[in-house]
């Protein structure tokens, strides 16, 4: 009898500890419930500021300067091809029906493709470029990464090109200089293109130099 | 033609959305105009490239109000970009008022105050807090904003979080 008077007892404790329990966690949900409630009130307040802060934009202004600067990148990038495309018909008409010395004939067979070729490429960074836009930001951010590390290496190949251009000017000034005495001629040469040398290094130094900051600065963007 | 006249009429109905998304990534006044005309440009550009090429554009987004979000984001971070170069971005001070709406009575002008501590606020958070509050305060779901970012809806939730926490914060701390 006194087992059972035990048992029963223990049993209205368990039961009290319970219901303790089930009440200390329907406050706690009441709590995160009202939590939940100031949040979204919060953001619904934010949501309500965020649209009254819509700048007044006059949209038929905006239109037509689209437009008109919409008209302008094409216009832009028509030159460039046809002005390309025409350089290259030219160099084409002197190789076809002129008498050129084999030097010229060569020269302009090499130069033919150039113009023509550049054009296609600047119609074909365009189209990337808007493309760009159309992807998501983390690509995007990883395309401007890559964006900044092409430049460089394009720097890089100028200043090398530019390099080897400086040396052969500085031969042809000495072979000159030694068998005509032509210094002054070859001497301003030489010392205009040193100048175009020392700033495309400069340029080179300065952008490798800034790499690190601004490739860390896309970093923490994404 | 007729594709022109559609983007008219998009251009018309998004031009908010691109104003309100410039001024949350550019305080000077100048500069937010620049900026929305490069949206626009953008948003364009993007129509008539995915009408011309099916394999990209707007055509696998969820809806159109989406992918004008996007391409109006990916500009700001570019802008932001290029502006940190120049090092002139930030200019809390040129912020011009009088651009938005003007205010009528003494309750539009605690509408318009609550607006510009709110914009003020937003532009002190970091760019990828900045992105996702503000895209959720345009009203897209997490899962749209993940596809926009290119991240994980996870990851939205943490910045989400992470980012209206330091707002509160900044907001307390303003005068």
């Amino acid at each position: 009898m006194s087992d059972n008077k035990k048992a029963l007892s223990e049993d209205k404790k368990a039961l009290s500890d319970n219901k303790r329990a089930l009440s200390e966690e329907k406050l706690s949900m009441a709590e995160s419930s009202t939590q939940m409630n100031e949040l979204d009130k919060q953001l619904a307040q934010w949501q309500s500021a965020y649209k009254d802060a819509t700048p007044s934009v006059d949209t038929d202004a905006l239109i037509k300067e689209t437009k008109s600067a919409r008209f302008k990148l094409k216009l832009k990038g028509a030159v460039d091809l046809v002005l390309g495309l025409a350089v290259s018909v030219w160099c084409l008409t002197l190789v076809l029906f002129e008498p050129l010395s084999t030097y010229q004939f060569l020269l302009f067979m090499v130069l033919t493709p150039i113009p023509a070729a550049f054009g296609a490429w600047g119609y074909w960074v365009r189209q990337k470029q808007w493309k760009v836009q159309t992807l998501d930001v983390q690509s995007m951010l990883a395309f401007k990464q890559n964006q900044l590390r092409q430049q460089l290496h394009y720097w890089k190949i100028s200043l090398y090109g530019c390099l080897a251009l400086w040396c052969g000017l500085l031969a042809l000034a000495v072979f000159n200089v030694l068998m005509f005495n032509a210094f002054t001629l070859w001497g301003t040469q030489l010392l205009i293109n040193s100048v175009v040398v020392f700033i495309v290094y400069r340029r080179y130094k300065k952008l490798a130099a800034d790499l690190p900051s601004a490739l860390k600065k896309i970093e923490d963007m994404k | 033609m007729k594709e022109t006249i559609q983007i008219e009429k998009l251009l018309s109905e998004y031009a908010p959305l691109m104003a309100r998304i410039a001024t949350t990534f550019e305080a000077n006044k100048s500069l937010q105009d620049e900026l929305i005309q490069e949206m626009s440009l953008a948003v364009w550009r993007a129509f008539e490239g995915a009408s011309k090429d099916s394999g990209s554009g707007f055509r696998g987004e969820a809806s159109v109000k989406t992918f004008v979000a996007k391409v109006a984001h990916n500009k700001a971070v570019d802008h932001v970009i290029k502006e940190q170069r120049r090092q002139e971005f930030n200019h809390d001070g040129e912020f011009d008022s009088s651009h938005t709406t003007s205010a009528s009575s003494s309750r539009d002008a605690t509408l318009q105050e609550n607006a510009m501590d709110l914009l003020t606020g937003l532009r002190q958070l970091e760019i990828k807090y900045r992105q996702v509050l503000a895209l959720l305060l345009e009203g897209f779901s997490q899962l749209e904003i993940a596809n926009m970012l290119g991240i994980k809806e996870s990851a939205v939730a943490k910045r989400v979080s992470r980012a209206r926490q330091q707002l509160t914060q900044i907001m307390e701390q303003q005068p």
